[in-house]
């Protein structure tokens, strides 16, 4: 088992220092910083930034706007969904603007929401609007999935609503909500910061990511795209495993 | 609950009639052991006994909607994600781990299966779980459609028991294709050909 992971890590070691090599011949190739940073510059930049105490604010902050607008999308997201099955005109009705929302680009809503609320909550508004219909979809088709036949048995064995909704609703909705769940959080942190990089709020990644396009800062520009890189695997996988363990009691997917 | 009534009880899917002008009477004295061949409306009989069917004439008189009827289902139908004790316990919320292993062991089962999932149980052992479920249901009425399926004849004369001493007082049907379950079970014979004209 140890050997196993041993030999996956070196795995993905090999594979990392192949893409940095691959950068650094690039950089090579292109031969100004102004273009393309350095992989030993960037990662200098990074070394500097992370010693900084705005750094971790600039974070803290884009990560609670996101995240909120994430946990309301997928709060909101499900309530809807929840009424969507009960009643069928609701679903009609709330039909057409998920399916205008899913297929408007994110930059669209940026510029508009820009009209209607400060840039400070622009990247909340974003992360829910963008997680709303994923979440939306997901649970509903997840009720509609439930098993006639558990229903029938639920029914006639008297079961409360709130027993049937944990013995046969929560299971068949388990395994849409994760998997749509965990595309909606990579949606929600990439549009967020997005929104950020157009609205530039103060203390946010989105705001330093321009800034140092504006400036002309390139290593600074990787720096910050690498914190967004790392920031999303790590809340990927924070994701992943607290659905897992949701997974583990209702029975959805791991993951 | 004394008895259930069945009176010219006339079933059609679309313009295929299943069930016609069938009579049956549910006594509380001994089950009824229901015998047919496939596809002739056994299944369907049950539907509309739970409600879940509506007849296109006839009448059932003793099942009202309070009514609280045990069904065994063809399938075991137990809530997959819910441990065996679960299943049980959430039908019957008095229901003790004792007195749940004690009904387990009177099935041909361990008291270790309430704690294992319905998939982690191998099918005959599923089968057994269900019926445990549909025995401890406080009700007033029992359906039952082929409890046996997938049982060795072992476990086939353990559970046979165990459905006559649960099910006793109480309106019961039983859906099977064996007949020397009868003998077992204490139960009358009823032929689904002698019953409904369609069927014939």
């Amino acid at each position: 088992m140890q050997n196993k992971r041993a030999k996956k890590a070196l795995g993905f070691l090999g594979v990392g220092l192949f893409w940095l090599c691959l950068w650094q011949l690039a950089y090579y190739a292109v031969g100004r910083d102004l273009l393309l940073a350095s992989p030993f510059a960037v990662l200098q930049k990074l070394s500097e930034l992370v010693t900084e105490r705005s750094f971790w604010v600039i974070i803290g902050s884009s990560f609670l706007r996101i995240m909120s607008g994430f946990l309301l999308g997928l709060v909101f997201g499900i309530i809807l969904a929840v009424i969507s099955a009960r009643w069928s005109f609701i679903y009609k009705l709330l039909q057409l603007p998920m399916s205008i929302i899913k297929a408007t680009p994110v930059a669209s809503f940026v510029i508009l929401a820009l009209v209607w609320i400060s840039g400070k909550r622009l990247s909340t508004f974003i992360s829910f609007i963008m997680v709303l219909p994923m979440v939306w979809s997901a649970v509903y088709t997840g009720i509609n999935s439930a098993d006639i036949k558990l229903l029938e048995a639920a029914k006639t064995y008297r079961l409360s609503k709130l027993q049937t909704v944990e013995a046969v609703y929560i299971p068949a909705v388990m395994p849409h909500l994760l998997s749509a769940g965990k595309v909606a959080m990579g949606f929600a942190w990439k549009s967020g910061i997005a929104g950020e990089v157009i609205a530039i709020p103060k203390n946010s990644i989105g705001s330093q990511l321009h800034n140092a396009k504006v400036y002309l800062e390139t290593e600074e520009l990787f720096a910050w795209t690498a914190v967004i890189v790392v920031l999303s695997v790590i809340i990927e996988k924070l994701f992943s495993f607290l659905m897992s363990k949701a997974a583990g009691k209702w029975g959805g997917e791991n993951g | 609950m004394d008895k259930v009534q069945i009176k010219k009880l006339c079933f059609s899917y679309g313009d295929e009639p299943v069930l016609n002008n069938l009579n049956l009477t549910l006594g509380s004295e001994r089950p009824v052991l229901l015998l047919g061949k496939s596809g002739i409306g056994k299944t369907t009989l049950l539907r509309l006994l739970l409600g879940f069917l509506k007849p296109d004439s006839g009448q059932i008189s003793g099942i009202a909607p309070e009514t609280r009827i045990s069904v065994m289902y063809q399938e075991d139908r137990l809530f997959p994600q819910m441990t065996v004790y679960n299943n049980l316990r959430l039908i019957k919320k008095d229901l003790s781990r004792k007195r749940a292993g004690e009904l387990l062991e009177e099935l041909g089962l361990t008291e270790r299966v309430l704690d294992k999932l319905p998939a982690e149980l191998s099918g005959g052992m599923r089968r057994r779980a269900a019926l445990a479920r549909c025995l401890i249901f406080p009700s007033q009425i029992v359906l039952m459609d082929e409890p046996f399926q997938g049982l060795d004849a072992e476990n086939r004369e353990i559970c046979l028991k165990a459905v006559k001493k649960y099910t006793s007082g109480r309106p019961t049907l039983i859906i099977s294709h064996e007949p020397s379950d009868a003998e077992a079970l204490g139960a009358e014979i009823v032929r689904m050909e002698e019953i409904s004209e369609s069927s014939r």
